[in-house]
């Protein structure tokens, strides 16, 4: 969901000039045979895959530019499948990565060319619902649409919302922190995550967290969620279930700037309202959606912003009034508010169908996932505008206001090499504006392949050092996912001497190979 | 990092590398308001709060990022200004309580049921690991997945892994109205009764229950709290916000303690029914539940462990019994790999978290 489109004829080749994928190159068969050999010893023959018929569909995730085959794959039905898996690939040296649904959009799922790529898919069961302690304990395939599906009659929900959650699993959001539309509010993944269960690359299972408030011992969770699978392979997850607001109702607001609509973001939240989803789009998002949803939206506005605020009916009443009066105030040039659940759906519709939407007048698109503090949107959108002359390509903007999570989305044409060439690098000046602003490159989808040599940018060495330690505490041989989410500093010299920035190579104190 | 480091900062720096390279554990203490808390710890002292200061604070950014030696007090009156708070409500137990005392006990207040944390609202956070270097995990925005969430991990670690420098945390608007409703009610009845309003749409963010008595603050806006009154009941108790305050910094003569008399703090799965060990307070809808008196420790210890939950003798007491429950084998091993990837040389706070 919300993957760029499929590329018939991907150009892996010259990505990979940039980012070498790991383990590429030729399958060593003598290997290949082994592995297959010792999984088939308490695996059943169909959980275990390697013909390139079987594999072919594991060769990427989301972000479809990356691809390779994995040389084997192994669909484990129970924890103590995966235990064994993981001492086989601990025992023979072999690099293991976990996969959930498949839809990340950073690579973070993209096969080892030499190892493992281990499916969690069968594991989809939901294990418990206690009402009274308003908890889900669920395997770690589950879908996240499919936990608030299956306690609504509860008046129960699962908070986190990223856009992909029809498809996308629990495990895959706690791999990647996942966010969604209601994070200011109702928080990341890892607020809403009790405890895990999983196994260690050494073959121990381990729980992290609890179900009561706390636990002893230093608090691992947070590591956990958002370790894009480097640290632990889970097996089942505690999930915390809030309950559902009695009501929403959303504000859509249009202003004649994008920086004025910036401005009134901040407005709402100096008022002291916390909305529960406050978005932005800006105007070539809003005439790539309005013809495709007929959302109702003014395509004379440079930016519309959706507010939404839930609760109790008093408490939604009084809000509405609040945001609608700080919004006149901070200069919207139009004010509707939703009157019915289906026109609140509508004005939603828009922005949910936006990455769709983006497809269908594009061939094909990149989208980005930088956080900036919200004081610099303007200028942030300013510069996106200026890159878009630079680079000729067009990019609409959608905007998680209320997080300063920005997706802005880069249309190309993968038919043409050299258009990807300037997507490419259109998106990395996006990704390093954003660290130079105070932000982040990757606000919810992870560092995956993608976004690799950025953290050489956005984090100093003795830091990049430290992540490695914590890798290295719970995957001593660096089996988990190796390649992901950190660089090494070699990496990072390496790309330094690619891209000398300001005038400065990065890690002067490094040897140079 | 282009700024200019700070002498103090420097200074700290340098007090780390001598201490590493000679193998000579430190001790590191602030205001010393939260010395109670943990074990015993030998070494010498290390005062942190020539690095003081607020370093940024946007409001309608909802961040503060604010150097670890900050008075407590300090950061909460300029939060205040702007009508803003940190909404785990960490308890000072003293005037001179830091900011890098509250991130290090991760101790939360009445707040964290309806909240979170303190893990919870920290965006980012530096320190200075056993090599003396400047670590920078996070950073000040809401929603930031790059890198590992290391300035998490510093909350509750008690020092073991390092001196924070300075920590960016997520602030949230002081709530328009706020009031406190009394009910009289059973133990076992209030378990379950305020795990059954935790599942309904109130705005209730805080509870305490004690000798038949229940508390229950709601806040939020003045409709929404009416309703939730005309709905729930109860008798409204004026002057709360200060019944609160002195519940948080344990004021009560529930809480006192002396050498036979020791403050556990059980931090159980909220619908826990009673566990029969004596008088108890109960916060946190139940998840949090303090015990005064002399109880049998390995009775107490796997009574709680056996409901999923751990048991911290908090304060007083036989200093021998060790401060906080033990771990499995596989966590007591991750928790010590980790400690030593940060500290090679054991010089922080050694047995503080975990007897030596």
């Amino acid at each position: 969901m919300n993957a760029p489109t499929d590329l018939a004829h991907p150009p892996t080749q010259m990505l990979s000039e940039r980012i070498p994928l790991e383990g590429s190159g030729p399958v060593d068969v003598a290997r290949q045979r082994a592995v297959v050999a010792r999984l088939r010893g308490f695996l059943p023959d169909h959980c275990v895959l390697w013909r390139e018929e079987d594999t072919r569909p594991y060769e990427c995730d989301g972000l479809t530019l990356y691809r390779q085959l994995p040389m084997v794959v192994a669909l484990p039905e129970d924890e103590s499948q995966v235990v064994q898996i993981l001492r086989a690939c601990h025992d023979l040296k072999v690099p293991v990565v976990p996969r959930g649904a498949g839809t990340g959009l950073s690579g973070g799922a993209l096969p080892h060319g030499q190892g493992v790529l281990l499916s969690l898919a069968k594991f989809n069961r939901i294990l418990n619902i206690d009402p009274l302690a308003r908890t889900a304990r669920v395997q770690p395939g589950v879908r996240n649409a499919a936990v608030s599906e299956t306690v609504a009659h509860l008046g129960l929900y699962y908070a986190p919302d990223p856009s992909s959650q029809i498809a996308c699993t629990i495990g895959g959001n706690i791999a990647e922190n996942a966010g969604g539309v209601h994070c200011l509010k109702y928080g990341l993944t890892l607020h809403n995550v009790l405890r895990v269960r999983g196994v260690t690359i050494e073959g121990d299972v381990v729980e992290i967290g609890s179900e009561a408030p706390d636990s002893a011992g230093y608090d691992l969770l947070p590591l956990v969620v958002g370790s894009e699978g480097l640290l632990l392979v889970l097996t089942e997850a505690t999930l915390k279930l809030v309950p559902k607001p009695q009501k929403q109702q959303v504000v859509m607001a249009s202003f004649d700037d994008v920086e004025k609509g910036g401005d009134a973001v901040a407005a709402v939240i100096a008022a002291g309202i916390i909305p529960a989803g406050m978005e932005m789009m800006d105007k070539p998002a809003t005439a790539a959606v309005e013809p495709f949803v007929k959302a109702g939206y003014d395509l004379d506005a440079a930016a519309i912003m959706l507010v939404e605020s839930d609760g109790t009916p008093e408490e939604v009443t009084e809000e509405i009034d609040r945001i609608r009066s700080v919004l006149e105030v901070n200069g919207a040039t139009q004010l509707r508010v939703s009157q019915s659940e289906p026109e609140r759906l509508r004005f939603w519709a828009g922005r949910k169908a936006a990455f769709p939407a983006v497809g269908r007048i594009s061939p094909d698109y990149y989208c980005m996932d930088g956080t900036i503090p919200r004081k610099r949107l303007g200028e942030v959108l300013k510069a996106i505008a200026q890159m878009e002359k630079k680079y000729d390509l067009r990019c609409a903007n959608v905007f998680h206001a209320g997080d300063g999570n920005l997706h802005p989305l880069i249309m190309f044409d993968a038919n043409d090499p050299a258009s990807v060439v300037r997507a490419e690098e259109f998106g990395f000046e996006i990704l390093e504006l954003s660290i130079a602003v105070g932000g982040t490159v990757t606000g919810e989808h992870g560092v995956g392949v993608e976004k690799i040599h950025q953290m050489c940018q956005q984090f100093d060495s003795a830091t990049l050092q430290a992540f490695h330690a914590i890798k290295h505490a719970f995957d001593p041989p660096g089996l988990l996912n190796p390649g992901k989410a950190v660089p090494t500093l070699n990496r990072c010299a390496e790309y330094g001497k690619m891209h000398v920035h300001g005038g400065q190579l990065k890690f002067p104190e490094l040897p140079r190979f | 990092m282009t700024e200019h480091e700070l002498p103090a900062l420097t200074r700290l720096r340098d007090r780390v590398r001598t201490a590493s390279e000679q193998r000579s554990p430190l001790r590191i203490r602030a205001g010393g308001t939260k010395d109670f808390y943990g074990n015993a710890v030998a070494g010498d002292l290390l005062d942190p709060r020539e690095v003081h200061g607020i370093v940024d604070y946007a409001p309608t950014e909802l961040v503060v990022t604010v150097r670890a030696g900050t008075p407590l007090a300090e950061l909460e009156a300029a939060l205040a200004e702007h009508q803003q708070l940190l909404p785990f409500e960490p308890p000072h137990f003293g005037a001179t309580a830091t900011v890098g005392g509250a991130v290090a006990a991760g101790i939360a207040g009445p707040r964290r049921v309806a909240a979170g944390s303190i893990r919870d609202f920290i965006l980012g956070a530096r320190m200075i690991d056993g090599r003396g270097d400047v670590l920078a995990f996070g950073g000040r925005v809401m929603k930031n997945v790059a890198g590992y969430d290391m300035g998490r991990v510093l909350a509750g670690s008690l020092g073991t892994l390092g001196v924070l420098v300075d920590v960016s945390l997520k602030v949230l608007p002081r709530p328009v109205a706020e009031r406190t409703l009394r009910f009289e009610i059973d133990e076992a009845n209030a378990i379950r009764q305020l795990n059954e309003w935790g599942g309904q749409p109130l705005p209730i963010t805080a509870s305490a229950w004690c000798e038949g008595v229940l508390y229950l603050r709601l806040s939020g806006a003045r409709a929404a709290i009416d309703a939730a009154q005309a709905r729930l009941g109860g008798s409204v108790v004026d002057d709360a916000g200060h019944w609160w305050a002195e519940l948080r910094e344990q004021r009560y003569s529930y809480f006192a303690t002396g050498p036979h008399r020791t403050l556990w703090r059980l931090s159980v799965p909220p619908t826990t029914p009673p566990l029969g060990l004596g008088p108890t307070l109960i916060e946190w809808h139940g998840g949090q539940r303090w015990l005064s008196g002399e109880v049998d420790v390995t009775t107490l210890r796997s009574k709680v462990a056996a409901v999923g939950g751990h048991a911290t003798r908090f304060r007083g007491g036989d200093t021998h019994i060790p401060a906080f429950h033990a771990l499995d084998p596989v966590l007591t091993r991750l928790n010590a790999r980790l400690k030593s990837e940060f500290d090679p040389a054991g010089i922080f706070n050694p047995g503080r978290l975990s007897p030596l």
